[in-house]
């Protein structure tokens, strides 16, 4: 036998060796430096024997930070991005300097913000509304004129950082010698997917996949929309490596990917800092694939900072009994406690319940054929399972008040559940990371089957009609949303 | 090696194309012929082999080529993840055909004891499925015995099993299997044993778990004269086994287990005629004795001929055979120590060389000329192999003592509480012995145990033994309980004991001396240590009873065990144990049979029993595995002037068998003692005589004993080197040669997750050893088809539909749970399914895999190995399926060693993660050279193992087939001789039956024959080997 290959052997065994294997966890991506960094090691490379890969990205572009998924098919591994810096999650907002240019997220050292501008995933599915802050000018442009080429400009930066970040996280499978077949889908709150606002999302994905080519950096509103102007007439969004999901689907997705689930009813909702969302779905899961069958979904602003917000005000307004008391008549070191008073509670047990109820509405489980005699041949009462991610995924409290409300609504009686078990989200196959329940949409919508399973959506979405009278001091949904 | 866009583009519009992934080459499918664009990218429809569709882009799919060898997948870089290693082996493992995991390992709720599976190990190798146990007592014979049980059914499927037990140990049997294993049997009389064993004839589907008594199973050997067919039923159950001994069809039984099996060799006895009909019957056997085996024992050449008749001819040529085995076990005994001495080794196998039963011996001669150092582990196994397979005796025996498998020995302090008796109870005491003495002169030996009976409950209370005779209580207990006999049943005689009886009334009680001093001493106790726990052995259950009443009414809570308790038993051990409980345990030796009180050390003898073995009972129940004290108190009590206290003086105390863990002493005791206590009673020796006798018995006793010791030590010509056997096991443990409850839980998600989507294993919330299955609709109709078809041992309720069953995978939780949910271990009808499914559906292509592995996971040094793993199968008179590795290490090309080889890939395919080979594409051509080198390494090794293996086989085939005609020939001649007779006698009834003998005879020739042509079959071994998964792993 040839000496040959033992040399060629013992080349790779260094090389392999010497090359750093990827970390579970992503290290911090220059932001600042261009995507194929010159540190990664070059080595022989024969191309014509190297198929392409994926890579996928999922980013969960929501309302106040934003947050961004890798998949590598290839080898089934799914990371979370730290896309600024060595955080995980990016503000979404622009900034405009004093010089009169736009800049992602922030402008540097080197120009004064004059308004940062937020929000912008509301602001482009509805441009009219003023609670975001009213109308913003944006040099010679209101906001809603610009929204558009602006939340391109915002994407393109967030698409452009991640894939630098995803390099520098798989420095051997994504080096520069290696054909990469780039992905990218963007989450749309479900309300919206239903309407043709889904349609501008795509299109402003779109536009952000072909800037991202284009170096960082700031820009003037006025050539910014004669660019997107430019560009939208030479794409079409239906066919771009960059698509765009409904933020629900992205977090049911794996609940079909996840064989061991089996068909059934389950409900889940996403505890996050300004809002919680709920849904109840039925998973079908046939012969040929999987479908979703959505019966009821709903969203209030009954997050996590939303609440804590909430008991700050209540707080103020009893400040004297709560707070000064006990600065007098509490001793040398008094105690001021915050109970959370009974009304949040409720509210959140009501949102809870209407979800679940208007799911019941729709067949939910449909009444048994037969006459059940109490006692006799009576099928068990069905438990619904009831899944949580998101930031608030870890609190007791919500599942606490999610569980206790069968009983102290009666739904057992009314809807025949024998109960509510709440669990936390099972881990998306190929991550290894704790904390994935926050980030469980960015995940998501890295998958694949995200647009192939099939998803029916309600076909009508409510708003919150069967809720009762909202409470004086909430405060403002907009200060309150997404904060993680 | 082909270049990667092969010229074989794949039209994904026609469906029914089998393809996969390029970079998963172990996820396929067939086109559906559908195409979806989407994103500007082409998707093929494919349905998966689970029947799910899934979209995959076009690029990233190839035809599956019709043959793939691991070779040709590393060349063109096709490698799946570490998930399709893991689930190759332990498919592998789980399918239970392997030789060399345990797979009965982790079945019962019990400490894990290397030496619990001994007997397993053996009988797995072993080639007639005979085996005795013959450990010491405290060592868990009831578990070993059912580990083998377990191990059978996991790998064959064994259905029924027959425990032959003494009356007394049947409840404690059926404890045992139910509480330990989860096995549920019934206790059988002679007819319902006989009713189950004509169910199998007409459905060998048939499966039980059954106990019976020797007394009630047991009948006497027919004689020339019967005429008449047998209607009493254990006529009528030996009869019909009698029928079966000899044909070769299916055996009617697949394990048979005796406990106590020195009851049965006796061969002039009903119980011995019974236990060779069980032995022809049932394809394994395993015996229990806790009497001792020793070198030149007459005992264990009858023991052994029970399991197997036809071995050793007589006494004569048994002790040859023995001496020729002793070269052999010296043999593996410098084999096996570490270091190997290959000098010793050497001169052992020229000994072994020179006796005419190895002279022939092909392999002997093989090893004999081989030039191996013994360096080698893999050298060492396989002649360790060899030299097992050649003993004559160690195959058929596994014996595990005390001292082999506990390090620290716990110090008995032992003493003695000597009765003075207040004139009253002198008085009685003396007028009743005089009264049953003079009964017992002369008697029959059956008058004669009643009134041995009668005398030990009055030395053991005299209270309580008043009051059971008034109420005319059974002696048949008492007798098992403290002399070790099985009464016959027809033995009850009637003693008259009336005129010698006073009243027993509250007098009696309140002068009971015996009693006082035992209440003096608990306070004592108790003073010192208030959670001391004290267990009270009486053998007497009237005293038990007696006792239980008065401690009570002296304010002194205590716990009671009696024999045939059943589930009670346990409430009331749990509530000793409890260290709030009683302080007290009152029991009898066979009521506290198989539970453990190691928690407790002092333990007090409130009457002495007669016989040595006895009080080693006794005090095996606390002196045992596990004790965690280092010292613990045996306190005896013995009135004065009696027959127990010269029994006391002149034996127990000059053999010190308080102190010392006698053991080996039965041989000389065995019968000789029951006969000198009968005598002492029949004959009317005086009490002088019979202490001079006794002593005269320990100095012999003593000496028997150094001699022992000394043989022992010299040679230990019966059983190997235990403690290689023992380490064996213990790697297989810590190594994971065996089926853990989390393997069983992987490789049930796995293939159900595989083959039957929308299945689901779900861990219970808060109860973490608690899951819930339920199964797929197309799921529950397969398995409801698996159950009818085959009929499972065991039921399970997984198939009914729109069910969620509770289950747990870890026999010790399965208590924790009300309703008890289903164990599910390798016996269970769902693996047994999901093992037919593999089997149907299983592709025969090995995987090729590519992993990284942390270096944190593994002992091995960072670096790329390239490893191929395949599967080996002999097969011929035994059997021997395993999985072998080889692993080398890229920078210098060296192979590892088994086990180091066995480690990396255990542990790659369990943390890996899924390596990127594609980078490194040009190495792709060194890669497959380098395994080409493993799958040569392997090839070689099989091929050296395969001629051991051929030879092996011959020589057992010649051995059968040497077997299978002596005992043909030995059951002609006697059947000509009765033909003879038939023939010629005057009794015109005789004559007609001649026809009927001659009849017998044909079917025997035929028989033989049969048999015959199945053993030549098995002289062409067959001999395969199959790749099961390569590839490389690189740890860094």
């Amino acid at each position: 036998m040839s000496e040959d290959w033992h040399e060629k052997l013992r080349k790779l065994h260094d090389q392999l060796l010497k090359d750093k294997g990827s970390s579970g966890s992503a290290p911090p991506a220059n932001g600042k430096s261009k995507a194929q960094s010159s540190s990664v090691p070059s080595r022989p490379v024969v191309k014509a024997r190297m198929p392409a890969i994926d890579a996928v990205l999922g980013i969960d572009f929501g309302t106040r930070f934003t947050k961004v998924a890798l998949f590598l098919p290839h080898i089934n591994r799914r990371v979370l991005l730290t896309v600024d810096g060595d955080k995980r999650i990016v503000p979404s907002r622009l900034v405009l300097g004093d010089d009169g240019r736009l800049y992602s997220t922030t402008c540097g050292s080197q120009t004064k913000p004059k308004t940062v501008i937020e929000y912008l995933k509301n602001r482009l599915a509805d441009p009219e509304a003023g609670a975001f802050g009213g109308y913003v000018a944006v040099g010679r442009y209101q906001l809603s004129e610009i929204i558009r080429p602006a939340c391109a400009f915002y994407l393109a930066d967030i698409l452009r950082k991640a894939e630098a970040a995803a390099r520098a996280a798989f420095p051997t499978e994504l080096s520069s010698g290696r054909p990469v077949n780039w992905f990218a889908n963007v989450g749309v709150p479900t309300k919206y997917f239903d309407s043709d606002m889904v349609e501008t999302f795509r299109e402003v994905a779109a536009i952000a996949w072909v800037w991202r080519a284009k170096p960082a950096g700031s820009v003037l509103p006025v050539e910014l929309t004669a660019e997107y102007q430019k560009t939208v007439g030479t794409i079409s969004p239906r066919d771009m490596p960059i698509q765009v999901a409904p933020e629900l689907t992205a977090a049911l997705v794996h609940f079909s990917e996840h064989l061991n689930t089996p068909s059934g009813a389950f409900s889940f909702f996403d505890i996050g800092g300004g809002t919680l969302d709920g849904s109840v779905f039925r998973l079908r899961r046939e012969h040929e694939s999987s479908s979703f069958d959505i019966l009821s979904t709903n969203v209030d602003e009954l997050g996590t900072m939303a609440v804590t917000r909430n008991l700050v005000a209540h707080a103020y307004k009893s400040m004297t009994d709560l707070v000064e008391r006990p600065i007098i008549f509490g001793g040398a070191s008094p105690e001021i406690s915050l109970a959370i008073p009974k009304q949040i509670e409720r509210r959140i047990q009501t949102f809870f319940a209407t979800v679940i109820g208007s799911a019941m509405q729709k067949g939910l489980y449909p009444p048994s054929s037969q006459l059940s005699r109490r006692g006799l041949n009576e099928a068990p009462k069905p438990t619904l399972p009831v899944f949580v991610g998101g930031g608030g995924s870890r609190s007791e409290w919500y599942r606490g008040l999610f569980v206790r409300t069968c009983e102290e609504y009666g739904h057992s009686a009314q809807w025949g559940v024998a109960g509510y078990d709440v669990r936390i989200v099972p881990a998306p196959g190929g991550i290894a990371d704790d904390d994935y329940p926050r980030f469980v949409i960015a995940i998501g919508l890295t998958s694949q089957n995200l647009h192939f399973n099939q998803y029916r959506l309600p076909s009508r979405y409510s708003r919150n009609s069967n809720l009762p009278n909202r409470i004086v001091s909430v405060p403002n949904y907009a200060d309150t949303k997404d904060l993680t | 090696m082909e270049p990667l866009g092969r010229d074989d583009s794949i039209d994904f519009s026609i469906s029914g194309i089998l393809v996969r992934s390029i970079f998963d080459p172990a996820k396929t499918g067939r086109t559906t012929g559908e195409i979806i664009n989407f994103a500007g990218r082409s998707y093929a429809r494919l349905q998966l082999k689970s029947g799910e569709i899934s979209q995959v882009p076009c690029e990233q799919l190839e035809r599956i080529p019709e043959v793939e060898t691991r070779l040709d997948a590393i060349a063109a870089l096709r490698l799946s993840g570490p998930e399709h290693l893991h689930r190759a082996i332990l498919t592998e493992k789980v399918k239970g055909r392997l030789t060399d995991v345990f797979y009965s390992m982790g079945t019962g709720d019990a400490e894990f004891y290397p030496h619990q599976f001994k007997p397993v190990l053996k009988l797995v190798s072993s080639a007639n499925g005979r085996i005795l146990i013959a450990d010491e007592v405290g060592l868990g014979k009831t578990i070993e015995a059912i580990y083998v049980w377990k191990e059978l059914q996991a790998r064959f499927g064994a259905r029924r099993l027959l425990v032959v037990c003494p009356s007394m140990l049947q409840q404690k049997w059926q404890n045992e299997l139910r509480n330990r294993f989860s096995i549920d049997a019934n206790i059988v009389d002679s007819k319902q044993l006989l009713q189950r064993l004509e169910r199998v004839t007409e459905d060998a589907a048939t499966s039980f778990v059954s106990i019976g008594s020797i007394e009630s199973l047991r009948a006497r050997r027919p004689r020339p004269q019967d005429q008449e067919p047998p209607s009493e039923s254990r006529q009528r159950l030996a009869a019909f086994l009698a029928e079966r001994e000899s044909s070769d069809e299916s055996e009617l039984i697949d394990l048979v287990i005796i406990d106590e099996a020195h009851y049965l060799r006796n061969p002039a006895t009903a119980a011995n005629y019974l236990a060779t009909l069980l032995a022809g019957t049932s394809s394994h056997l395993v015996l229990l004795t806790a009497t001792p085996i020793q070198i030149g024992s007459e005992n264990l050449f009858q023991l052994l001929t029970l399991l197997d008749a036809d071995r050793y001819a007589n006494l004569d040529v048994f002790n040859a055979m023995r001496h020729a085995n002793a070269p052999i076990t010296e043999a593996l005994n410098a084999v096996m120590r570490v270091p190997a001495d290959p000098i010793r080794f050497r001169n052992a196998i020229q000994a072994a060389l020179k006796s005419p039963f190895f002279r022939d011996d092909q392999l002997l001669n093989q090893i004999a000329i081989e030039t191996t150092d013994l360096r080698k582990p893999t050298d060492r196994a396989r002649v360790a192999r060899v030299l097992e397979g050649r003993s004559l005796l160690s195959d058929v025996l596994t014996r595990t003592r005390k001292r082999d498998v506990i390090q620290n020995r716990v110090i008995r302090n032992a003493s003695v509480v000597r009765i003075n008796f207040s004139p009253a109870e002198r008085q009685i005491y003396e007028a009743i012995k005089d009264s049953l003495r003079a009964q017992a002169l002369y008697s029959a030996s059956a008058q004669t145990l009643m009134v041995m009976g009668r005398l030990r409950q009055l030395a053991s209370s005299i209270p309580a033994a008043i009051k059971g005779w008034k109420e005319n209580d059974a002696l048949s207990e008492l007798l098992w309980e403290d002399l070790g006999r099985i009464a016959e049943e027809d033995d009850q005689t009637n003693l008259t004991l009336g005129k010698a009886l006073p009243e027993a009334g509250v007098s009696l009680e309140q002068e009971d001396t015996k009693y006082k001093e035992l209440l003096k001493l608990i306070k004592q106790r108790i003073a010192q240590d208030v959670g001391e726990k004290i267990i009270i052995f009486s053998f007497y259950r009237g005293t038990i009873k007696y006792l239980e009443r008065r401690l009570r009414m002296d304010q002194i809570s205590c716990a009671v065990i009696l024999g045939g308790m059943g589930s009670e038993k346990d409430a009331e051990l749990k509530r000793f144990s409890d260290p709030n409980g009683p302080s007290i345990l009152i029991s009898s030796e066979v009521g506290s049979e198989g539970i453990d009180l190691q928690f407790a050390r002092v333990l007090i003898n409130y009457d002495l029993p007669w016989n040595p073995m006895k009080v080693e009972q006794r005090i095996g129940r606390i002196d045992r595995l596990g004790q965690a004290s280092d010292r613990i108190h045996i306190i005896s009590f013995v009135a004065k002037d009696t027959i127990e206290e010269i029994i006391l003086d002149r034996l127990f105390q000059r053999l010190d068998i308080f102190r010392e863990s006698i053991g080996d002493l039965e041989e000389i005791f065995g019968e000789t003692f029951d006969e000198l206590l009968v005598e002492y009673l029949r004959d009317g020796l005086s009490d002088e005589d019979l202490a001079q006798r006794l002593e005269q018995n320990a100095i012999a006793a003593e000496a028997h004993r150094l001699d022992l010791v000394r043989l022992e030590e010299d040679a230990p010509e019966l059983v190997g080197h235990t403690d290689f056997i023992l380490s064996h096991i213990q790697k297989s443990q810590d190594e994971g040669r065996w089926i853990s409850p989390s393997d069983v839980i992987e490789f049930i998600t796995d293939i159900l997750n595989e083959f039957f989507v929308g299945s689901r294993v779900e861990r219970h919330a808060t109860k973490r050893d608690l899951f819930d299955i339920s199964l797929s609709t197309e799921a529950r109709a397969s398995l409801a088809d698996f159950v009818e078809n085959t009929r499972p041992a065991r039921s399970t309720r997984l198939h009914a539909p729109g069910q969620n069953v509770s289950v747990v995978f870890d026999i010790a939780h399965r208590v924790d749970h009300r309703p008890r949910p289903e164990l599910i271990d390798l016996t269970h009808p769902l693996v047994l399914w999901l093992r037919g499914e593999i089997d149907r559906r299983h592709t025969k292509s090995a995987t090729a895999v590519a992993i990284e592995l942390s270096e944190q996971r593994t002992d091995a040094a960072p670096g790329l190995y390239v490893f191929a793993t395949d599967f080996w199968r002999f097969e011929g008179m035994h059997r021997q399926v395993v999985i072998r590795n080889a692993v080398m290490a890229i920078h210098d090309l060296n192979l590892l060693e088994q086990d180091a080889a066995e480690r990396l890939i255990l542990g790659a395919a369990r943390f890996g993660k899924k390596l990127d080979m594609f980078p490194y594409a040009e190495m792709a051509s060194p890669l497959k050279e380098s395994l080409a080198l493993c799958e040569k390494s392997l090839l070689n090794q099989f091929g050296a193992d395969a001629h051991f293996f051929q030879l092996e086989n011959e020589q057992r085939v010649r051995q059968a087939e040497l077997i299978a005609e002596e005992r043909a020939k030995k059951k002609l001649t006697m059947l000509q001789e009765r033909l003879h007779s038939q023939r010629t006698s005057t009794d015109e009834r005789r004559r007609r039956a001649a026809p009927l003998t001659e009849g017998q005879m044909k079917r025997l020739i035929a028989d033989r024959d049969q048999r015959l042509a199945r053993i030549a079959l098995a002289r062409n071994a067959e001999t395969a080997s199959r790749p099961v998964s390569g590839g490389v792993i690189l740890v860094r």
